[in-house]
């Protein structure tokens, strides 16, 4: 009976986000005008027939852009959380199984990036590297290395003293063996379910360090930057559209990640499900 | 001061050196001319070399570091500076003290962060116990949609859609023209909190208006607190109300508003605190989003323009503060723990 | 002398599955009945039952109950005897207390609650009571929190929550589960002179049947939802009437003569499970073909209760 519920939400996730990755993937298709096509004959139009999302500044079709800068967000979040996980998670294999002093070194250094609140350590970071898609991933990437680092380690640790593990010891393979033949694989199922969190985190942190003008240089199209765009127009023009539209997206986006991350959770840890 | 505390500032003394360390390199060690970073875009080649030899980039990086903590008292030469006096530098588009800017920008920051914290935890903490308590019910659906949707709507985005909303359609709050109307005087009382000066004074007039104007960044900033808050309350009043202590309470008689109210919020308060912590973390990054949305002249507001302005030394500043700001909270919200649950302080 | 608590065809089902089958009980004043039978036989359910305190998804019927002459059906009547009118002493004792707030705390929280007492005056009413439980430094364990204290130490706390509202029944459910040996002994003893010293009634739950030897008056031995004999603790320890009783009392007669453990053969049925007429039939040495066709009569003799087709008696008279 709960099965099904939690299929539900895994299936409406994978559907939404599908979707959201099909409009990057098929942006051209989709796309009824050129994103960056300037046109001072049409400004600040409200939603109509002609341009369904209304026009910005410079005449930018609002529908393009939002296409448009799915390929951007989607890009940055998916590239910065691989990042992340090429780096934290074979950190996390060796200090969760190694232990001793180079387990306690990286925790503390791990506690020290995460003395910093994310989103500041990635603005202060960002302002001394300067903007661009790649810094972008590098750094949202980076902020997201402790999670899975720690993620990882307490897995490993756990997974250290299962009786299989003991008996591949047992047999005679060495530590480099155990870890990545008998260890490494049981970590997947929990990485996979972050990732999927981590990803919707990641296109949160991007929009944000793109609305206070940290990200994508304009004018290419990002969902957090358009957003910023249109503060101005909201409040003294009533322009809502300029807006309202890319936030939708970034709502949409996420929530459907945060579906499937859930979802996963839950069928990976079947004892979460009994406390719910 | 209990062991416990003593061990607690103990621990937070390598993170601290930690965290220095890391915002120096980050201003140092990254790729470009720290010297042009700080000196600003406009700033003279002559001005460069001066901010070089300053800031001793000429030097080895470790007495630069050294410089940059304890200031020329490191060099053997009299004179202050350095991270420890509370020196951050001088701001380049201000002028002045980055330290002093932030300072007189911080009562706004603490007056927005603190009355979203209350919304949320007021929001939070009830519904989550409620949701635990008709488990399965419509309460804990619309609970869970609720945190779920929170995770994924943006706080500055929520911020200009309340705006949307409440100022530009239905005219019912006022704009984003920061704490007070543009003509109001600021209340002149000792918090520098303006709803709390101004009842200090007895100023009914300034606090209905610096009410309103505090009603939507409140919303926004406490917003994505929500969720987290209440799933974790949610959850951990479950196990509560699962537990040995709770029957043997209910077979003695508690129950209605007393059981949940005393006992199971009670016990189910030290995860929701803890979860405080991360939030207030989260927040002072929401502050840079949100304060720019509703020209709120908070620290965010100063991290924003500074970023405009390249204004690196203050940036830097505010990034350092931030990051010492959080460690605080943590200590308080350990501190805290140990007295809503004494078995803390065991551990 | 009419009962203080008495119900009758007590059903009880969770989640669709019988757990109480038709429970009969009566608890005379002043009086220590024991409770006793196997893991599953419903022991605890009874109890529970009495107080409304059944798990979520429980349906509860009476054919009658009444306590102190009030009607006891009512739910409402049910919750709000809690801790007034009937005192209850946990399992596990250490969970049991809050783990957050001071023992003290918790004592003088459940005197102001039940008894509409002061701040103060719950306080020196509660060193009272915790002196009546016979713990010997009242003022430190008051300010104790409960991971400071022992198990036996917490159980003590425990009796004197249950004291507080000055009831006029207290039910300890199994009050020893994991203590040490000494301490139950300690902790059954208390219970039982506590009894009598507050001129209440007791009801003890346990699947011990030494247990009751030591405290109980009476006894009522359950098997698998249901009564099958009770009687007082002479006549049960002496011939009890049920084969069921029997066996048990000859085991617990055999382990504290240092014989080995011994078993009555085959299982405790589980919820749900096919009964015949006499549930324990399928174990039973004496059982025979009626047993497993014809409900078993409720027989009277030598002062006992039983349902039973053949019980261990020869006088006994079929009513």
């Amino acid at each position: 009976m709960t099965n099904k519920r939690y299929d539900g939400r895994l299936i409406t996730g994978m559907i939404m986000f599908g979707f959201m990755v099909a409009v990057a993937v098929l942006a051209p298709l989709i796309a009824r005008n050129d994103p960056l096509a300037i046109d001072f004959g049409s400004q600040f139009l409200a939603p109509s027939a002609e341009h369904w999302f209304g026009t910005a500044k410079l005449g930018f079709d609002i529908f393009s852009r939002v296409v448009y800068a799915a390929r951007y967000d989607l890009l940055i979040a998916v590239s910065a959380v691989a990042l992340s996980i090429a780096i934290g998670h074979p950190i996390g294999l060796i200090v969760g199984y190694v232990g001793g002093w180079v387990d306690s070194v990286t925790m503390r250094g791990l506690d020290v990036i995460q003395a910093f609140p994310a989103f500041v350590l990635a603005v202060g970071v960002l302002s001394a590297l300067g903007e661009g898609v790649w810094n972008v991933i590098l750094v949202v990437g980076i902020v997201g290395v402790p999670t899975f680092v720690r993620l990882v380690r307490s897995e490993v640790r756990s997974l250290r003293e299962h009786s299989y593990v003991e008996a591949g010891r047992a047999v005679g393979n060495s530590r480099a063996r155990i870890l990545l033949r008998y260890i490494a694989p049981g970590t997947i199922g929990t990485v996979a379910t972050q990732a999927a969190i981590s990803c919707g985190w990641a296109i949160m942190l991007t929009a944000a360090l793109g609305f206070i003008g940290l990200g994508v240089p304009l004018p290419e199209p990002e969902w957090g930057a358009m957003i910023s765009e249109g503060v101005q127009e909201m409040v003294v023009g009533g322009r809502w559209w300029i807006s309202v539209f890319p936030g939708m997206a970034i709502a949409v986006t996420v929530f459907s990640l945060s579906l499937i991350g859930e979802s996963i959770a839950d069928l990976v840890e079947p004892t979460r499900r009994k406390s719910r | 001061m209990s062991p416990y505390v003593i061990r607690r500032l103990i621990a937070l003394i390598p993170i601290l050196i930690g965290v220095t360390l890391l915002a120096f390199l980050v201003s140092r060690a990254l790729p470009g001319d720290p010297a042009r970073l700080y000196a600003g875009i406009q700033a003279s080649d002559a001005q460069v070399e001066a901010i070089r030899e300053r800031l001793g980039l000429n030097q080895p990086l470790y007495q630069q570091y050294c410089v940059y903590m304890i200031g020329q008292t490191c060099l053997g030469e009299s004179g202050g500076g350095g991270l420890i006096r509370g020196d951050l530098g001088e701001s380049i588009r201000t002028g002045f003290s980055v330290a002093d800017d932030i300072t007189a920008r911080l009562p706004a920051t603490i007056e927005m962060v603190g009355a979203g914290m209350l919304f949320a935890l007021a929001a939070a903490l009830p519904l989550g116990v409620w949701a635990a308590v008709r488990r399965g019910k419509l309460i804990d659906r619309f609970c869970r949609f609720i945190s779920t949707l929170g995770v994924a709507v943006p706080d500055f985005w929520l911020a200009l859609i309340l705006m949307l909303i409440f100022f530009v359609f239905l005219g019912w709050l006022p704009g984003p023209v920061g704490r007070l109307d543009i003509k109001a005087i600021p209340p002149d009382g000792p918090t520098g909190f303006y709803t709390i000066d101004s009842l200090i004074r007895g100023q009914w007039e300034t606090f209905r208006n610096a009410v309103s104007h505090l009603i939507l960044p409140m919303i926004a900033i406490g917003f994505p607190a929500v969720a987290p808050i209440l799933r974790l309350t949610r959850n951990a009043t479950l196990s509560v109300l699962n537990s040995d202590y709770i029957a043997f309470g209910r077979a003695s008689g508690l129950r209605g508003p007393p059981l949940y109210l005393k006992y199971v919020l009670r016990n189910a308060l030290p995860g929701a605190v803890t979860m405080t912590g991360l939030i207030v973390g989260y927040m002072i990054g929401g502050a840079v989003l949100v304060e720019r949305v509703f020209s709120w002249p908070g620290v965010g507001l100063y991290a924003f323009a500074s970023l405009q302005a390249n204004d690196y030394p203050a940036i830097q500043g505010f990034v350092l503060l931030s990051a010492v700001t959080y460690m605080l909270v943590f200590l308080v919200v350990d501190l805290v723990q140990s007295v809503i649950d004494p078995r803390v302080r065991l551990k | 002398m009419s009962a203080l608590l008495e119900l009758r065809g007590l059903e009880v089902e969770i989640q669709g599955l019988p757990i109480l089958r038709g429970v009969d009980i009566e608890v005379m004043p002043g009086e220590i009945l024991g409770v006793v039978g196997e893991t599953g036989a419903g022991k605890s359910m009874t109890a529970r039952a009495v107080l409304d305190l059944l798990p979520a998804g429980s349906a509860v019927s009476f054919r009658s109950c009444s306590f102190g002459g009030q009607d006891f059906i009512p739910v409402k009547a049910r919750q709000e005897a809690r801790g007034h009118r009937i005192g209850f002493v946990p399992q596990r004792p250490r969970g049991s207390l809050n783990p957050v707030f001071r023992v003290g705390h918790q004592l003088s929280d459940a005197l102001r609650r039940l008894r509409g007492l002061g701040r103060r005056a719950a306080k020196k009413e509660a060193l009272d009571l915790l002196r009546s439980v016979r713990i010997t430094d009242p003022e430190r364990v008051y300010r104790s929190f409960p991971y400071e204290l022992s198990g036996g130490m917490c159980q003590r706390v425990c009796i004197a929550v249950a004291l507080a509202g000055e009831p006029e029944l207290i039910i300890a459910d199994e009050p020893t589960t994991g203590l040490d040996v000494t301490i139950q002994a300690e902790i059954l003893r208390l219970f039982g002179d506590l009894i009598s010293e507050h001129n209440t009634a007791g009801m003890l739950i346990t699947h011990d049947l030494g247990v009751v030897a030591d405290v109980c008056d009476r006894v009522a031995v359950m098997y698998a939802g249901r009564v099958v004999n009770t009687g007082t603790t002479a006549e049960i320890y002496r011939e009890a009437l049920h084969p069921y009783a029997n066996r048990l009392v000859s085991i617990a007669a055999s382990l504290d003569s240092g014989g080995a453990p011994r078993e009555i053969p085959g299982r405790v049925p589980n919820p749900g499970d096919d009964l015949a007429s006499c549930a324990f039939a399928p174990r039973c040495f004496r059982a025979e073909s009626d047993c497993f066709e014809q409900e078993p009569p409720l027989v009277d003799a030598e002062g006992q209760l039983a349902f039973c087709h053949h019980p261990l008696t020869s006088e006994a008279v079929s009513r």
